[in-house]
């Protein structure tokens, strides 16, 4: 469905470098701190930016080939960005059922009354979470082939997310779809995606299925005597802490297995993350 | 695709009900109160002109250019639809006050003839066509902003120029009066014609600068 090579674009102070793929039938997420690279990434696979280098293909025809009527495949949620808040939802309607041939508008507005948000307002008025549940229901509305989710869960409540990842997981139920989906919020992403990047200054620092990375992966708590005799082949990072060290491992079994004396956490994806990002080789 | 866009224009300018209501009001004050018509027929027209830059404005702002390109829409499509958006809200707006002016002028028995009212039309004409040529390229090119101040740079500049070219003409003897006196013996219908194919050929130049803008742009 989509893939980028060695993506690169350089700003001051800042190169994004990224490869990676998302799967049809799959949910790809994309995790990140603030300012890692993630909605960089999204406006590069949008032909938002012109990248300065590698190569970026969407059903498998490369970026500079990919036109209005692949557009209509694909729904977009931005985080930086969305319709025109001189508008209302009610102007919306005529827009996206000329923009999109496929576009479900009695859908459409179920929803929006579903999730109370009114018609006939400005959209500058609405809230954040409004704004982003108005995006999130345009790029589900029109049969796409292909959603790419910039923080689609920034700005909303805890309930709101919940609902808004349930959309998600119905969206995939029909075959031949996928997703791509950042956020920052790694909780979000540990339930719905079948695999995930992590990406971090640019780079992707991590790839792992999500089964594989939250069955195989574990956190060590280890004293400096502990750390200083610990087989080191499958610590992926270190981080130094006031009781020693905190190690990120793959292989959480085999030292479990070989070490039953040391403190051992399955650990969140977002503790992972972090060491991850702050932790040395 | 284009027609979305047209709507979505189409609404953008419903939501200034305060600018329609503020050009109205200025029309009949004009029309009622007023006797120079040209004026009148320039300055609404021109304010019919700024409808299509407010939406650009308008759709730029919170980088909401950068979301309606993510949507089924090209770059190209969005720079041709502005044209064919201003073209479309521009010269139903001109004639409409022009027509207005004519009828007004009659009723209240204002000596405006015929060949004043077709060439101030044409002025009209020339005045918007020649500011959405540099209005809509300067703001794709420097957003909602910093096109302000280009635009004031911009037209301060041409200003001055059309002062030193006066000035010029002075010193070296060129009598630039007698020829703007030939222009205006021109019939008013050729006029109308010329400055409708001059307004052409400044939109199509503007057309391709805007083109060029918004494909190097990024969001």
């Amino acid at each position: 469905m989509l893939r980028l090579n060695k993506v690169k674009k350089n700003y001051k102070g800042f190169q994004l470098d990224c490869t990676l793929e998302v799967q049809e039938g799959c949910v790809t997420g994309l995790i990140g701190k603030n300012g890692a690279g993630k909605s960089t990434t999204f406006k590069a696979i949008l032909g938002l930016l012109h990248t300065d280098g590698g190569s970026i293909e969407i059903f498998g025809k490369p970026i500079t080939k990919i036109g209005v009527r692949e557009k209509e495949d694909i729904g977009v949620v931005m985080s930086d960005s969305g319709f025109s808040g001189y508008l209302t939802v009610q102007d919306l309607i005529p827009m996206l059922r000329n923009m999109y041939p496929r576009f479900q508008e009695a859908e459409f507005l179920r929803e929006c009354n579903e999730q109370k948000l009114p018609l006939n307002k400005k959209i500058k008025e609405f809230s954040t979470g409004m704004k982003r549940r108005l995006q999130v229901l345009a790029a589900l509305t029109h049969g796409a082939k292909l959603l790419l989710l910039d923080e689609p869960t920034a700005g909303l409540d805890v309930i709101a997310r919940d609902e808004l990842l349930d959309m998600l997981r119905t969206y995939m139920e029909q075959d031949g779809r996928a997703i791509l989906v950042s956020s920052h919020i790694s909780s979000d992403l540990e339930g719905l995606c079948d695999d995930i990047y992590m990406i971090d200054n640019g780079k992707i620092v991590l790839y792992e299925e999500t089964d594989v990375l939250l069955d195989t992966y574990g956190v060590l708590k280890v004293t400096k005597e502990q750390y200083e005799k610990l087989d080191h082949a499958h610590i992926l990072r270190h981080k130094k802490e006031e009781f020693g060290y905190s190690c990120l491992t793959d292989q959480r079994q085999f030292y479990q297995e070989n070490y039953p004396e040391i403190a051992i956490e399955k650990g969140t994806i977002d503790e992972l993350i972090m060491i991850m990002i702050r932790g040395e080789r | 695709m284009m027609k979305g866009l047209f709507i979505k224009d189409l609404r953008l300018m419903k939501s200034q009900k305060y600018f329609f209501g503020v050009v109205l009001m200025m029309m009949v004050i004009f029309l009622t109160v007023y006797t120079d018509f040209s004026f009148v027929i320039a300055y609404i027209t021109v304010m019919f002109g700024f409808l299509t830059v407010s939406t650009i404005s308008f759709d730029e702002q919170d980088n909401g250019l950068g979301y309606l390109l993510a949507l089924p829409v090209s770059r190209r499509d969005y720079v041709k639809e502005k044209y064919l958006f201003s073209i479309a809200t521009a010269i139903p707006g001109l004639m409409i006050i022009s027509v207005l002016a004519f009828a007004v002028s009659r009723i209240r028995g204002i000596d405006f003839v015929v060949e004043e009212w077709v060439m101030t039309t044409a002025v009209s004409l020339l005045i918007v066509g020649v500011m959405l040529s540099v209005m809509i390229p300067v703001q794709l090119k420097f957003g909602a902003d910093k096109s302000r101040v280009v635009i004031l740079i911009l037209f301060g500049g041409g200003s001055l120029t059309l002062y030193a070219g006066t000035k010029v003409c002075d010193t070296f003897g060129i009598d630039y009066m007698s020829m703007l006196d030939r222009v205006a013996k021109i019939s008013p219908a050729a006029t109308l014609a010329g400055v409708a194919l001059i307004c052409t050929v400044l939109m199509g130049i503007s057309y391709l600068f805007s083109r060029g803008f918004i494909e190097a742009r990024e969001f």
